[in-house]
């Protein structure tokens, strides 16, 4: 009987499936809940964007940080956010933040994508360190200085971690560039706190360091546009419900009632998600995926109306329908006036022309390829990579190559090393 | 009721073929002598006990049945050593639930299974036999609500399971097993308790 | 999960109280025991559940021919040589094996093996290629029953270094994880028919990278799990 122990405890131990995790750590701050912290307006936000140098916390997250602000407005309510994109391991901050007398406070979380790390982030910027500057009505003078000091901790635990950033330079602008997040902002492998393909995750994705979104659309039976990514229903991306098989066999009412994603969310329609993107951020480029083979009228309807709201509410959005292989090229050229609708291609640069798509998209294993971009430029269209996930790829496709935009599950990555350029 | 048919038709099936076994040598799973070899086929029927909680998510206010019929259908090689070789096939209702929406509107669903394994088997006892697999599942929902979905996966899995085997003749005999079915696309396993006929239907 | 492996490994358990020859004696190319013979070798196959995490929805057992060669060099020590073969991308290792008896039941074993990874794909006509270096110092500890069946634990530390894949010439990854991981296995060799030996194994993967999926560029710094089945028929 002992080897039978034995061999049981050899099988708990072969059992040990590791289940990985990242939840955002409760934030609560006293300093930061009380009646008198006020929230930070979207000007004085701005005014903290820039490249800064860490002097305490290097260890944990690089030489430098590119920090940015962003909004996502939900109806009248708007929530400002200021992510620290750093160096290091695709580590990230992103806080929210408030005025206290005439200091700043920034309260959020930190994580390390690639791990499970995560934890608090607590940052002050006094009145002597750039606050009073901040908070007042004129603009920021080169020569005024920023210096951002506070703690951070690892999970739950309460923050005790020095940091310490200084403002180097303003970021990096000179060339208009995309930062695609993939999947409307990540993966749900990502551990991010919404689902891959959710419209919870696209309205995070400017805070993650997008400037725009990639989504996968795909058609129910009942032909309704909705956004999912595998071919089928499965345990990766739904809460368990005994609904298996492709996601083309069941119709949008059953989807919409009976299946949530992995965080809780309804598969969303591609309706609601252009209605996320338009209305509720600041993203400017859409790519919407093709992963279903079937007329693609209904999506290109969507891309006409979405189109048309942005510029009635003076945004500026591109929406364009993703050609990743043949079945949807053909798909394509049965659209009427297919010559003059934007599509991103994924094919050859002869069906580039073909169809005259005004992004050509090659995948990041054919190389750099400068001299293929350089004629594709030449014909006055843009090129995507993707998906580019690779940190010392991405600074190498960024210093070296010549393209218009990354597309990434780490946009916070690409952000960073394209705000970092100098 | 159609279940309690089939059950009987298989005890009925079971007594039929014991019955024209006339040898005196009993059945048996250990090897018959060095360099014999014979192939045996254990059809099973039965019942499967679903334990887990998981698959039925509370915001569809779900009445689980996790007790379902299963029907299986084994061709095993018994060669000259205690370990043995073969495949298994057959039909499993993992678990099947009545659903209520938010909006009170009902449905049905249920998660079947048809495995294909690869099994190996040994004798502890003359009449005691273990059995481990691994192959195929092919998944199959089918989904009342707001219309009918039959939609089927293929999924790698796994089976366990333990046998007893009484003699009722030199070919054939009748048994009982216990039975684990688990098919790791969707995490879904079972426990079976199933009477079996089992045959040696080839010897050379 | 678990109560699936502790009913196998509780079968593993008591099949080993099969019967046996002399002609099957010590021929596990697995089990830690000094050269009885000139050579042992096995061929066979490994299938690898692949994770979520890093496959998506290609949640399949991936088969990989498994080949095994003992080479004796002398009484305890052996060369150990292992082929890994999925025809775009293989793993060759080998390493010295020591081994010893502690009684007339248990012996154990101490080794090390080096592994070179390599595989190719064409992408749209672009040739993508990755290949790394392994370094896998292993212990064993087997046991012999009544009727000579041998049931082994190995235990295995995975380095890896030189990882790096190229897009024709333009270098992709250039990636290590010296201290990537950790495997463990239980295996079970013991008579099938005529004089051929079957193995039986479990192996446990937990990894930061695992060489099957240096095509997929995945960057996670986790210790991921990949559960393995090993098949084979010592010859």
């Amino acid at each position: 009987m002992k080897y039978f122990f034995i061999l049981t405890s050899f099988a708990f131990l072969f059992s040990c499936r590791r289940t990985f995790e990242a939840p955002i750590p409760d934030l609560a701050w006293d300093n930061f809940n009380s009646l008198s912290a006020v929230r930070l307006q979207n000007t004085q936000g701005q005014k903290m964007e820039g490249i800064y140098s860490f002097s305490d916390g290097s260890l944990d997250f690089g030489t430098e940080a590119a920090v940015k602000w962003s909004y996502t407005a939900i109806g009248s309510d708007t929530t400002y956010h200021l992510s620290f994109f750093c160096q290091k391991d695709v580590s990230y901050f992103i806080c929210e933040g408030k005025r206290v007398d005439s200091s700043i406070l920034l309260n959020g979380y930190w994580r390390r994508m690639i791990g499970t790390e995560t934890g608090r982030v607590r940052l002050t910027i006094t009145q002597q360190n750039g606050g009073a500057k901040i908070l007042s009505a004129l603009p920021l003078a080169s020569t005024d200085n920023i210096v951002i000091t506070g703690v951070y901790g690892d999970g739950e635990a309460v923050p005790d971690q020095p940091i310490q950033l200084q403002k180097m330079r303003p970021l990096f602008r000179a060339t208009p560039f995309e930062i695609i997040a993939h999947r409307g902002g990540g993966r749900t492998s990502d551990l991010l706190p919404a689902s891959e393909n959710s419209v919870e995750i696209i309205r995070m994705a400017s805070r993650f360091g997008a400037t725009g979104v990639e989504i996968d659309v795909r058609m129910t039976s009942d032909g309704v546009p909705i956004l999912y990514h595998d071919g089928t229903l499965n345990e990766r991306l739904i809460q368990k419900n005994g609904m298996i098989g492709p996601i083309e066999n069941y119709s949008y009412a059953q989807l919409s009632a009976l299946v949530r994603l992995i965080k809780g969310e309804r598969i969303p329609t591609l309706r609601e998600a252009l209605n996320a993107v338009v209305y509720n951020t600041p993203l400017r480029y859409v790519w919407l995926d093709t992963k279903y083979v079937g007329s693609l009228q209904k999506v290109r309807d969507l891309q006409v109306e979405f189109l048309q709201k942005a510029t009635a509410i003076g945004r500026s959005v591109t929406i364009t329908i993703g050609l990743p292989d043949r079945d949807a090229f053909e798909s394509f050229k049965k659209l009427p006036n297919y010559q003059n609708i934007p599509s991103v291609n994924e094919l050859t640069r002869e069906e580039v022309r073909e169809v005259n798509s005004p992004i050509w998209a090659p995948r990041f294993t054919l190389g750099l390829q400068n001299a293929e971009v350089a004629a594709v430029h030449a014909e006055g269209r843009k090129v995507f990579v993707w998906t580019l996930d690779i940190p010392a790829s991405i600074q190498e496709y960024l210093t070296n190559g010549q393209f218009d935009g990354i597309l990434s599950n780490y946009p916070s990555a690409v952000a960073y090393y394209y705000y970092a350029k100098q | 009721m159609q279940n309690n048919k089939l059950f009987l038709l298989f005890v009925l099936l079971s007594l039929g073929m014991a019955s024209t076994a006339q040898e005196t040598d009993e059945f048996t799973s250990r090897p018959t002598g060095r360099g014999e070899y014979s192939l045996v086929a254990y059809a099973s029927g039965g019942f499967g006990y679903f334990p887990s909680d998981k698959g039925t998510p509370a915001y569809l206010q779900p009445v689980k049945t996790k007790w379902n019929t299963v029907g299986t259908l084994r061709i095993m090689w018994h060669t000259d050593r205690l370990l043995k070789a073969g495949i298994e096939t057959g039909y499993i209702t993992f678990y099947s639930y009545k659903l209520r929406d938010s909006a009170g509107r009902t449905g049905k669903i249920a998660l079947n299974a048809t495995p294909i394994l690869l099994e190996f088997s040994m004798s502890l006892k003359n009449r005691f036999n273990i059995f481990a697999g691994t192959g195929l599942y092919i998944l199959n929902t089918k989904l009342d609500y707001d219309g009918k979905v039959n939609s089927n996966k293929l999924s790698s899995g796994w089976m366990l399971a333990a046998s007893y085997i009484y003699p009722i003749g030199k070919k054939v005999g009748l048994g009982t097993e216990v039975k684990w079915l688990y098919a790791t696309e969707t995490s879904n396993g079972s426990v079976c308790g199933q009477i079996q006929l089992v045959w040696r239907f080839l010897k050379w | 999960m678990k109560l699936i492996f502790c009913f196998l490994f509780t079968l593993l358990f008591l099949n080993t109280f099969a019967q046996d020859t002399t002609l099957h004696r010590f021929k596990g190319v697995f089990f830690p025991y000094p050269m009885d013979r000139p050579a042992k070798f096995s061929v066979g196959l490994t299938f690898t559940t692949m994770p979520y995490d890093i496959t998506e929805e290609l949640h399949f057992q991936i088969p990989a021919l498994d080949v095994h060669l003992l080479k004796r060099v002398s009484k305890k020590l052996a060369l150990d040589m292992r082929a890994n073969v999925q025809v775009v991308q293989n793993l060759l290792t080998a390493g010295p094996r020591w081994a010893t008896t502690l009684n007339d039941r248990f012996s154990i074993s101490i080794g090390n093996e080096v592994g070179y990874w390599f595989g190719a794909v064409n992408t749209e006509g672009i040739r993508t290629r990755g290949h790394g270096f392994q370094n896998v110092p292993h212990l064993a500890i087997g046991h012999r029953f009544n009727r000579r069946v041998l049931l082994t634990f190995r235990a295995e530390a995975l380095m890896n270094f030189g990882i790096k894949t190229y897009a024709k010439d333009t270098e992709l990854t250039s990636d290590y994880r010296l201290f990537g991981g950790s495997t463990y296995s239980l295996i079970l060799e013991q008579p099938f028919y005529g004089n051929k030996v079957l193995t039986i194994g479990l192996r446990g993967i937990y990894t930061d990278f695992f060489w099957q999926t240096w095509s997929l560029f995945e960057t996670f710094d986790r210790n991921i799990f990949y559960p393995q089945v090993i098949i084979g028929l010592n010859l």
